[in-house]
């Protein structure tokens, strides 16, 4: 054999090895992928789903730490979900991302060597912040994107390989295909989260609604009692028929508030459907309020003075919103033992509430319910479609502008002292449990606040220091 | 069914603890598995050895949460070493690139 031909045959032979291994790692990649894959479609669990994803990439790659980050409901925010081989001393809780970064991360091609952040190399951005300076102090040194549909699901934050080579063409394109899956799998699992919590709300508005509703028709008994005794005293000629007629009209006048109360109820929806919004005058609606309740108040022998500084109408909804200030009026009046004062003034703010209004009422907390900002939405305030548009409307910070508030405060007193206190210092997020919170909080409260944020306002409560309560409703003007 | 079991033992009067995975290290069993080491994590002084004479494979994801765990413990200034590591997992460990990073007794 000649030594060309013999040169020929080794070459062939480093060909055909390196063919082999090219397709060896290229079924190594689909194994990989298909198994991973298989892996996280099978759970919705967004906590397990990133620790198998964490260390489906470590042991893959041959990366030693892994954190995952994943989209939150606070607009800008991403949550962290789970580390791997960070220790004990990796407490980053959340970071925060800007719209600058998501526009720079959309323009990289991941993964993105967290340097090119640092020092802002390719695009003069320059990161700044704890969040960032404890990824690059725990050994991070690359992160990837979670995109789906153009959306930012997640961040995921790595290391580099523990044999201190760089990423080859293989890792890169088994990185790529792992993210996606990773992505597709993190959205689903951020979805169900969404819907499972969102479903248990619901049921949890459910029973709120149901017990305001028995109440209510609980209430109703009293003039139909009344309207009955009436009817047999006519027919009996027992009493004066003037006297009795009276009876009778002023309990079909309380039966017909009671039966459109009733309906209005029935037509609250958890998603805040069905509402008809106008210009309404609230002014007007306290002083029906107060007629409504007058029986009460002229029983415990109560001041009550309105004090009303503003005349401007708000876009309520107005049979709700009644439904509210006679739940609030109500409750301030409930509390009040014989011969105390209630104040209710009307005004207008120019900024939004504070610290000094005491606790906020709030049937649905904050949470990290995932509503999966996207890149573009983060930061935006408008979003309010679907579910995740109505959480971010929870959310959504809306202190700014004027509003008109709504002040009910009585002086507390006597024995029903303890009972204030167990409203001043309820805490709706304090508790799991929504019955505790119908027993502690009232069902009517519940409701109020549910139709005042669906207002887009506040209800707040706190204790004034003559030991009485001050409500506080602030409805955007 | 996995058959994957997990036998904990201390030594050195609870220095160290002897871990003795035994069945396939796959990715579910990697997450029972990294509950149980977590939990032994959790008490500060504590080195860790893996006897892995009874596992008979091991999966991606249980190689990331070794390698997790070798990294974790290594930044709180304490130990891991594997012992008994079979030639088909060795084979793994190093086709990963991962055959300097363990340290193997």
């Amino acid at each position: 054999m000649s030594k060309e031909t013999e040169d020929r045959g080794y070459k062939n032979a480093d060909a055909l090895n390196e063919l082999r291994e090219e397709l060896r790692e290229s079924d190594y990649m689909l194994k990989s992928v298909l198994e991973l894959s298989e892996k996280l479609i099978s759970t919705l669990d967004i906590k397990r789903l990133a620790r198998l994803f964490a260390m489906s990439i470590a042991g893959n790659l041959g990366v030693n730490r892994v954190s995952v980050f994943v989209a939150s409901a606070v607009g800008g925010s991403l949550r962290s979900i789970y580390s791997l081989g960070t220790g004990s001393d990796f407490d980053l809780k959340s970071i925060n991302v800007n719209n600058l970064f998501i526009k720079w991360l959309r323009e990289e091609t991941p993964p993105v060597h967290i340097d090119t952040i640092y020092t802002g190399k390719s695009s003069g951005l320059l990161v700044k912040g704890k969040w960032f300076e404890k990824i690059v102090k725990s050994g991070f040194a690359y992160l990837f994107p979670l995109q789906f549909d153009g959306n930012l699901k997640g961040l995921i934050f790595f290391s580099g390989k523990v044999n201190g080579k760089g990423f080859d063409k293989n890792d890169g394109e088994l990185l790529k295909i792992l993210m996606r899956i990773g992505a597709a799998a993190v959205k689903n699992a951020l979805d169900f989260e969404l819907l499972s919590k969102s479903s248990v709300k619901r049921n949890s508005f459910s029973e709120v609604k149901s017990e305001l509703t028995s109440r209510r028709s609980f209430e109703l008994n009293t003039p139909l009692t009344v309207l009955k005794s009436t009817l047999c005293s006519v027919e009996s000629d027992a009493v004066s028929e003037s006297l009795m007629l009276d009876m009778a009209r002023d309990a079909v006048k309380h039966l017909e508030s009671g039966i459109n109360e009733l309906a209005n109820i029935a037509e609250i929806e958890f998603d805040g459907t069905g509402l008809q919004f106008r210009m309404t005058d609230i002014s007007t609606i306290v002083e029906e309020c107060l007629r409504n309740i007058l029986p009460e108040i002229e029983e415990k022998r109560i001041s009550v003075t309105f004090d009303e500084k503003v005349f401007r109408e708000v876009r309520a909804d107005r049979s709700k919103i009644k439904i509210a200030v006679e739940e609030i009026i109500g409750s301030a009046v409930k509390f009040m033992a014989g011969g105390g004062d209630l104040k209710i003034a009307l005004s207008i703010y120019q900024t939004g509430p504070n610290e000094m209004e005491g606790i906020e009422l709030r049937y649905y907390d904050s949470g990290d319910a995932g509503a999966m900002p996207s890149g573009k939405d983060i930061g935006s305030k408008n979003k309010t479609d679907g579910i995740s548009g109505f959480l971010e409307k929870q959310l959504r910070d809306i202190t700014a502008g004027e509003w008109i508030v709504l002040r009910v405060k009585n002086s507390g007193g006597g024995t029903e002292e303890e009972k204030v206190d167990e409203t001043v210092k309820l805490s709706p997020k304090r508790s799991n449990s929504s019955e505790r919170r119908v027993e502690r909080m009232g069902a009517g409260l519940f409701i109020s606040q549910k139709i005042i944020a669906e207002h887009d306002g506040k209800l707040y409560c706190r204790g004034t220091e003559d030991g009485g309560t001050e409500f506080s409703v602030w409805l955007p003007a | 069914m996995s058959d994957f079991q997990i036998k904990v033992r201390e030594k050195d009067k609870g220095k160290s603890c002897l871990v003795v995975p035994s069945g396939r290290l796959d990715s579910l069993s990697a997450l029972d598995m990294e509950d149980e080491l977590t939990k032994l994590m959790r008490r500060k002084s504590i080195d860790l050895k893996i006897d892995m004479k009874d596992l008979s494979f091991i999966s991606e994801e249980g190689m990331g949460l070794l390698l997790g765990i070798q990294s974790s413990l290594r930044s709180e200034g304490r130990s891991v070493v594997f012992m008994n590591v079979p030639g088909k997992i060795d084979a793994k460990i190093k086709m990963i690139g991962a055959g300097s990073y363990f340290v193997c007794a």
